[in-house]
């Protein structure tokens, strides 16, 4: 009786089909995950920098800053301010009031691709993440 | 046999891919933390605490070719660092990038 088996078809097979995909998908989450994070703290530091100067310009400033400090494309940002839906960063949505007792709300949402191979990216979803900094009301709005 | 070795290679190279995402964000987060502390601080707090984040998170061989500084640009604190990862697998190049973080400082 001839018993000769398929160990080598057998392995490739499950390095191409089950293990490389999930490879992929468990290499795709880490990206995603930091992009998550960078957007929350880009929320974080815009709205701080436009209630410490009373300027939603300078929030956006900030924003801009920060995504050229990790590298990451404008085209691939979108910005929310106070409600406002996020909108690409050159014509970013909304209008903040900077009186007292009042907040700043900014949503980030940052595009990360889902698989990136060296011939560019495979899919992708947005991740997003809001902030929102309290005016304080005793401050000074000189 | 060869096909268990590129598989191990494989592995090895995403498993590389993995923890050099991992540096990435401690870095990205000491910077963070080190420009908001530097924003009410200055300059040697800034990089004092962005480095005691880095030690924190990213202790041993993988920080030891990290450059660090902090500066004040107008009214913001900006940290910036320089950070090479070595590859795990032959043939494939270093991990090397910049990352800058900045805060607006305290008036």
């Amino acid at each position: 009786m001839r018993d000769r088996g398929h160990a080598g078809v057998e392995l490739a097979l499950a390095v191409g089909v089950l293990l490389f995909p999930v490879a992929l998908v468990i290499t795709a989450f880490g990206p995603w995950s930091e992009r998550r994070v960078a957007a929350e703290a880009m929320a974080s530091e815009a709205s701080r920098a436009a209630v410490l100067q009373l300027d939603q310009s300078a929030g956006h400033t900030q924003v801009i800053a920060d995504a050229a400090g990790l590298g990451i494309d404008p085209s691939l940002v979108r910005v929310g301010w106070c409600g406002a839906d996020p909108a690409p960063m050159n014509r970013p949505g909304g209008v903040c009031q900077f009186t007292r007792g009042s907040v700043v709300a900014v949503t980030i949402e940052l595009w990360t691709p889902l698989i990136t191979t060296p011939w560019g990216a495979v899919g992708g979803l947005w991740a997003s993440a809001d902030h929102t900094e309290p005016i304080d009301l005793y401050r000074s709005l000189e | 046999m060869l096909a268990s070795a590129l598989a191990l290679f494989l592995f090895v190279a995403l498993a590389n891919v993995v923890v050099v995402q991992y540096g990435r964000g401690a870095i990205r987060s000491a910077l963070e933390q080190g420009a908001r502390a530097g924003s009410v601080g200055g300059v040697s707090v800034c990089e004092n605490t962005a480095l005691t984040v880095v030690e924190d998170l990213l202790g041993g061989r993988m920080s030891d070719d990290l450059s660090l500084t902090c500066n004040i640009d107008g009214s913001a604190m900006v940290a910036a660092a320089t950070v090479t990862f070595e590859s795990w697998t032959p043939l494939t190049p270093d991990f090397g990038f910049t990352l800058t973080s900045r805060a607006v400082a305290e008036p």
